[in-house]
């Protein structure tokens, strides 16, 4: 996997809100097909990170780049058009707006073949997650928090991402909940979606995780296969262990 | 009974003017969560605009579409060339900005309309229509019809097309419609056009009654801030609803107490409202609903 070009390829990025600096040199890869996840404590810089890839924080120094070539300026509504999407941190939906209507914004950016990637898509997402169909008439607010997360998911695949990042998809949910949503990742992998994903929820994304990363303050400290980070005794005392006292 | 009806209709009139100019402050509301004060000089535009193509010897109804199409473009630039660079994606930043472009638009109306009165003829001449004991103008109707028609449109647009969806998405979560696809920006310009749109249009449809000049836009635009307030601000249907209930108000206050105080009636709504129902009357609170 290392030795093809890399789908997106962070080397050294910096990037922060007004003064405060919150990423300091990340270095970060993920290889077409893989299911990377970054993992850390609360305040990490996780949900930073993804933030600054798609280009909704500045990009302060480093380069990013996406499918082999560098985004100088990464804005989310081009990039989207390219194939990266992202399902935000808090979901972000069009609460008044229909399960339809959320779902169908999902493929704006498919400008003139939104008709057929609309098509195409809703059945790939209905088929994923059958509640949805059901809902499709329902705003999004009334659904519940588990139906609001396949919702986002399923709005960032109406884009037919070639790369999907994932901030915190199991926070808030029930593990049956959880369960859904990480079988329905492993599904999207053998369909070919290349996924990054972050969460506070070390054990659960490293098992179904190709690699992983280990943020702490801002900084990658650790990185490796998830089977070795899942075994390793620092992440398990660290991380492992502070999951299970937080009981999230 | 036909003295109330007059001042029904009176009122209905004037209130779908509002209603317009209503509409307009929420739907810049709605896309970048500030007050556009330049509101009431896009209907100021709009009825000299039409005036001067008219002297130009354009036809009325040329004349009046090419002074709403102008004024919408004149909005859509004061979005790109003031609005943006100033103020970003600022609130409090785009209401000071939309102040003093209010000012400026004043001047330079001044300086190329001159500070005479002008008045636009009627779309059609003719009696006024006498029904019930009640006279309405043939520009009455005129003034229903446009407000009627705009609203429908303005509605189809947001409810049955893909673009006007995604206006809707970038008035409910901007990131998140970013994030699908949507140019943010380009939403915030197009509800600046838009809403310069329906103030020229109310000030085209109501220059024949009223006769219109370069300062006529202050005044127009507390009345049609008044009726987005009382509506519940980033809601079009109650403000809507709002426009039209201030324009009532405003005639039955003239009409059975002392024509003084018809101008007083915004002010006092004003007041009230926010002190006493700051999300509105007519709508849910809290709820931007697009």
């Amino acid at each position: 996997m290392s030795e093809a070009t890399p789908l997106l390829e962070l080397a050294s990025v910096r990037a922060g809100y007004g003064h405060a600096e919150v990423l300091h040199d990340i270095d970060l890869t993920v290889g077409e097909g893989e299911l990377v996840a970054v993992i850390g404590a609360n305040g990490a810089g996780k949900s930073t990170l993804l933030k600054t890839i798609v280009g909704l924080v500045p990009v302060r120094s480093g380069t990013i780049a996406y499918r082999g070539a560098r985004v100088a300026t990464p804005r989310p509504e081009r990039l989207v058009r390219k194939g990266l999407a992202l399902v935000p941190e808090g979901r972000l939906l069009f609460g008044p707006m229909t399960v339809r209507d959320n779902l169908e914004l999902g493929a704006y950016g498919a400008g003139r073949e939104r008709r057929a990637v609309t098509t195409r898509a809703l059945a790939r997402v209905n088929e994923l997650f059958p509640v949805l169909e059901e809902r499709a008439d329902q705003p999004a607010e009334t659904l519940s928090g588990g139906e609001q997360q396949m919702l986002a998911v399923g709005r960032a695949l109406m884009s037919e991402p070639r790369l999907l990042l994932l901030d915190e998809p199991s926070l808030g949910l029930a593990p049956l909940v959880i369960a859904e949503i990480f079988s329905a990742l492993d599904e999207l992998r053998a369909q070919g979606v290349t996924i990054l994903l972050v969460e506070q929820d070390a054990r659960l994304a490293l098992r179904h995780a190709d690699r992983g990363s280990v943020m702490r303050t801002g900084r990658v400290v650790l990185e490796g296969p998830a089977a070795d980070l899942l075994a390793d005794e620092s992440v398990r005392t660290i991380y492992l262990g502070a999951w299970h006292q937080e009981g999230s | 009974m036909s003295e109330f009806l007059q001042f029904l209709v009176a009122g209905l009139k004037n209130g779908s003017i509002y209603a317009l100019i209503a509409l307009g402050f929420t739907i810049v509301y709605a896309a970048t969560g500030a007050i556009n004060f330049a509101q009431g000089e896009f209907f100021m535009l709009g009825g000299m605009l039409c005036v001067s193509f008219t002297d130009l010897g354009m036809p009325l109804p040329v004349a009046a579409v090419a002074a709403i199409a102008a004024t919408a473009a004149i909005g859509a630039a004061f979005e790109l060339l003031a609005v943006r660079p100033i103020a970003g994606d600022s609130p409090l930043r785009i209401i000071m900005v939309t102040i003093g472009g209010a000012v400026v638009l004043r001047q330079l109306a001044l300086h190329f309309f001159g500070p005479d009165e002008r008045a636009l003829a009627p779309f059609t001449e003719g009696a006024s229509l006498k029904a019930f004991g009640v006279a309405v103008e043939l520009q009455t109707l005129w003034i229903w019809g446009l407000t009627a028609l705009a609203v429908v449109a303005l509605a189809l647009l947001y409810r049955k097309t893909a673009f006007g969806r995604a206006m809707r998405a970038t008035a409910i979560r901007r990131d998140a419609a970013r994030l699908v696809g949507i140019n943010a920006g380009m939403m915030v310009t197009v509800a600046f056009a838009l809403a310069a749109g329906l103030g020229a249009l109310a000030g085209v449809a109501v220059a024949p009654l009223t006769q219109t000049a370069f300062g006529v836009g202050a005044a127009i635009g507390v009345k049609g801030f008044a009726a987005a307030i009382l509506g519940g601000i980033g809601n079009p249907i109650t403000a809507v609803a709002g426009g039209l209930l201030l324009g009532l108000l405003e005639s039955f206050a003239a009409g059975y107490f002392d024509p003084a105080y018809k101008d007083g009636v915004a002010l006092v709504v004003l007041l009230v409202v926010l002190f006493v129902a700051p999300q509105g009357l007519l709508a849910k609170a809290g709820r931007v609903k697009v």
